[in-house]
């Protein structure tokens, strides 16, 4: 193409183009920030979670209470009712690894 | 910490925070620049979401980052796929001549008809960018509309400052044949 009718397409576009551009939004910052905090657990999902160990740590100190003592007692119920406990609570864990990795834009 | 290979190291060994803050700090402005030179005008929304998902896709695959190319590169090489997927999975709305222009034609100033009818040139113009091929398309817009400096233009697509005016002027004659079509090119 000539060079003249660069020249001239070269005017059209800045004429064209000459309005004002688009600028980030001052909470842009704040907005990721937000976007990359993992997500957290709601209010009801924090207290199931501790209703949950405590319960499993009465009932298991409940139902081994008559069972006869064969060892220092942290091992007769102490480490079960941990244990009864920690599932959820890797369970919770597992479930947010798998969402956060999900939400990573391909 | 001046260059950015010591600020990923930072974030990737230590989870420095401020690290990966200032590498956002850093390039923010320049990977929305060429988002919305990908997704076109009245997209700037859209273009600010796509620069916060390049921005937590590198947070998460920043560990993976070897080094091999500079981070400015992979950076704006994920910027640029980023935008072109949104576009080409959603259809953007149409160019139009806007509310704004034709409450301008309407004023008082002098010849609204006159005026109108730049709006509407305005348009059919960039409607002809529109259907540039995508690359042509973000290099025609960062150089008119964001002001890009050719040498700026070649980092954020990752070429030769010989092929981004390679670009403009294929661009140019691409247009040129376009707007001629229309009977644009004289109003």
């Amino acid at each position: 193409m000539p060079e003249r009718e660069q020249e001239q397409i070269d005017r059209l576009l800045r004429d064209a183009m000459s309005g004002p551009t688009p600028k980030l939004s001052p909470d842009f910052e704040a907005q990721l920030a937000r976007r990359m905090r993992p997500p957290g657990l709601t209010t009801g999902a924090r207290w199931a979670l501790i209703l949950y160990a405590a319960i499993a740590v009465f009932v298991t100190i409940w139902a081994t209470k008559d069972v006869p003592q064969l060892g220092p007692w942290i091992e007769q119920w102490a480490v079960p009712a941990a244990a009864l406990a920690l599932v959820p609570l890797s369970f919770v864990w597992t479930l947010r690894r798998l969402e956060r990795s999900a939400r990573i834009p391909r | 910490m001046d260059n950015d290979t010591a600020l990923i190291d930072a974030y990737c060994q230590r989870g420095d925070q401020t690290a990966f803050a200032e590498l956002v700090s850093r390039y923010r402005e320049r990977v929305f620049r060429l988002t919305v030179s990908i997704l076109g005008p009245g997209c700037a929304g859209e273009a600010e979401e796509v620069t916060q998902d390049v921005f937590v896709a590198v947070s998460r695959a920043l560990t993976s980052f070897r080094g091999d190319a500079q981070f400015s590169s992979w950076i704006y090489r994920i910027a640029f796929n980023q935008a072109v997927n949104l576009k080409n999975h959603v259809r953007f709305r149409a160019t139009h001549v806007g509310e704004q222009a034709l409450a301008e034609a309407a004023s008082s100033g002098p010849g609204p008809l006159a005026q109108l009818e730049t709006a509407r040139h305005r348009a059919g113009v960039m409607q002809c960018v529109e259907s540039l091929p995508e690359i042509y398309q973000a290099a025609v817009r960062l150089y008119y509309w964001t002001g890009d400096s050719i040498e700026e233009i070649a980092e954020l697509l990752g070429v030769p400052e010989n092929t981004v005016k390679s670009y403009l002027h294929r661009a140019r004659g691409l247009l040129y044949e376009m707007l001629e079509e229309r009977g644009l090119r004289n109003a």
